[in-house]
């Protein structure tokens, strides 16, 4: 059975009186352990879609199904990575990742422990005690994978992570990003507007166009991991998935 | 400020405590020795010891003073006045402010009060304010709170609502709502906000205090020594009591509010600028 199924989902925002069809007619249904990344050009919606499987925003019509039950709130099967560094300044990287283990109402101890167990997964051991502000951008976001999981969702939704991060520390944590993935059988839902990155880490590239958005096309990837991003193969899906985000975009 | 700025960034095995005062001392005195120097030729060309004393005199009364406590009376009934001033404008403002900015209602009935009453100054309540309690401890009280409070509330509004929203998203991911929300997101976040609030706050509530006691205080405090001591032209008494005033407020910015800072905003890297600065 699939982990997440979305059935007949269109969201409209109301803005300024006016209102726009941000995305309409989505049907995907995502299976449990899969990576999928949906990609499109700025405005096809997909940031939308992302923010609606996490209870952010409630769709206008159609549903998301979490095994089997509809999303209507944010909830700990969830966990979200964010565009921006959304660390707290005010703790350290240790008690950043303690966050949704108090919301879980998880001990103290137990807390400590299992936080330093994730920022072990994502190789920040040497870095708990630090506040987030000595941190550099790539290991925010590090951080922020950590504090996502260390509560133990199934499902980790991840909005454009590395897109703020420069080219050399984005591939590194591209990398790491499947490392984690392979180690804990997450569900991923991932999103980006960078069509390497989207071959690179997919099991299955969702492609989103037009405005209003819809899937326009679905690629399975079956390269072998660690992929080579010059790789012919590697190449030929890109460019394929390239000239279906073209094929609808509009002017 | 370069040089507060410098110590308050200061790293941990740079300098030795008696380094750093040393270096204060020697690129602070110059401006305090060239005041002194204009201060005592302008006197000695008035000529006039009684209304502009030299320096020496100054010197003299103060220890003067100093040495039958009678200064720290009058210091420490103005500082207990200010503390308490201050104390309530926070229990007061901050909830307030909270409210204002998280609930539309409090929002719209505050603004405007606040629009209307911030620019008064807290002073010209004090006629009033002594006909309702006449003079002494009360007025004083309520006017330095007055002065206070309000800086306070607005501070910590604009605190709340500029909260920075991924902060409030990030925790809402993780089933935060209500009260730990609040306290584990939305106050930290705002803190920077409030406490450049009590900083103004507490600059305002000096100006009120020492004012206020010209015209509210029955006895003592700086403000009611100063100004008593105009009517017996003991200018050099009028000259500690002011110096005193600025060594106090000296010692609360540097060793209560920079404290403060650095061990919390300024430690989170959400003030790094601000660590040496007054913002009023």
């Amino acid at each position: 059975m699939a982990k997440i199924r979305i059935r007949d989902l269109s969201k409209e925002y109301v803005t300024r009186g006016r209102k726009v069809l941000a995305v309409t007619g989505i049907n995907l249904e995502i299976d449990d352990g899969e990576f999928v990344v949906a990609v499109g050009l700025s405005g096809c919606g997909k940031t939308t879609l992302l923010n609606i499987l996490a209870g952010f925003l409630p769709p206008t019509t159609g549903e998301v199904l979490v095994d089997g039950k509809p999303v209507s709130a944010e909830g700990l099967n969830r966990g979200v990575v964010f565009q921006e560094y959304a660390l707290f300044p005010w703790r350290t990287a240790l008690k950043n990742v303690e966050f949704g283990l108090e919301m879980a109402g998880v001990p103290a101890a137990e807390r400590g422990r299992i936080a330093a167990e994730y920022l072990r997964l994502v190789h920040l051991e040497g870095f708990m005690d630090l506040y987030p502000h000595n941190l550099s951008g790539g290991m925010k976001q590090r951080v922020a994978v950590a504090r996502a999981l260390a509560y133990g969702p199934q499902i980790l939704l991840m909005d454009e992570p590395f897109g703020a991060l420069d080219a050399e520390t984005r591939e590194q944590l591209q990398g790491l990003a499947v490392e984690v993935w392979q180690k804990t059988k997450k569900t991923v839902f991932y999103v980006t507007h960078n069509m390497s990155e989207a071959v690179y880490l997919a099991d299955r590239v969702v492609i989103l166009s037009g405005q209003p958005g819809r899937i326009t096309r679905e690629i399975r990837v079956r390269i072998p991991r660690p992929r080579d991003p010059l790789s012919p193969e590697f190449i030929q899906i890109q460019r394929e998935a390239t000239e279906a985000i073209r094929a609808k975009a509009p002017a | 400020m370069a040089v507060a700025q410098a110590e308050a960034i200061q790293l941990p095995g740079e300098l030795t405590a008696a380094q750093k005062a040393w270096r204060w001392i020697y690129s602070n005195a110059p401006s305090f020795l060239v005041i002194l120097v204009v201060w005592e030729a302008i006197a000695r060309i008035w000529g006039d010891p009684l209304l502009f004393p030299p320096v020496g005199a100054i010197l003299r009364r103060a220890a003067e003073v100093t040495g039958t406590g009678v200064i720290f009376v009058h210091s420490f009934h103005t500082a207990w006045r200010i503390l308490l001033g201050v104390l309530i404008a926070i229990v007061v403002g901050v909830p307030i402010g909270i409210l204002m900015g998280r609930h539309r209602l409090w929002e719209h009935f505050w603004l405007p009060i606040l629009a209307v009453l911030l620019p008064i100054p807290a002073l010209a309540w004090s006629p009033v304010l002594v006909l309702w309690f006449g003079l002494g401890n009360l007025t004083m009280i309520f006017i330095i709170s007055f002065a206070a409070a309000l800086p306070v509330m607005s501070s910590t509004w604009t605190g709340v609502k500029t909260v920075n929203p991924v902060w409030v998203r990030a925790a809402q991911s993780m089933r935060a709502r209500g009260v730990p929300l609040f306290w584990k997101v939305i106050m930290p976040g705002a803190l920077p906000f409030i406490l450049s609030g009590i900083r103004i706050g507490l600059a305002r509530a000096w100006r009120a205090a020492v004012a206020g006691e010209m015209v509210a205080a029955s006895n003592w405090g700086l403000g009611y020594a100063i100004f008593d001591s105009q009517q017996y032209l003991d200018t050099a008494y009028m000259l500690t009591g002011i110096g005193v005033i600025g060594v106090i407020g000296f010692v609360m910015e540097k060793f209560i509010f920079q404290k403060i800072e650095y061990h919390t905003v300024v430690k989170w890297g959400m003030m790094a600028e601000a660590a040496g600065e007054k913002s009023e």
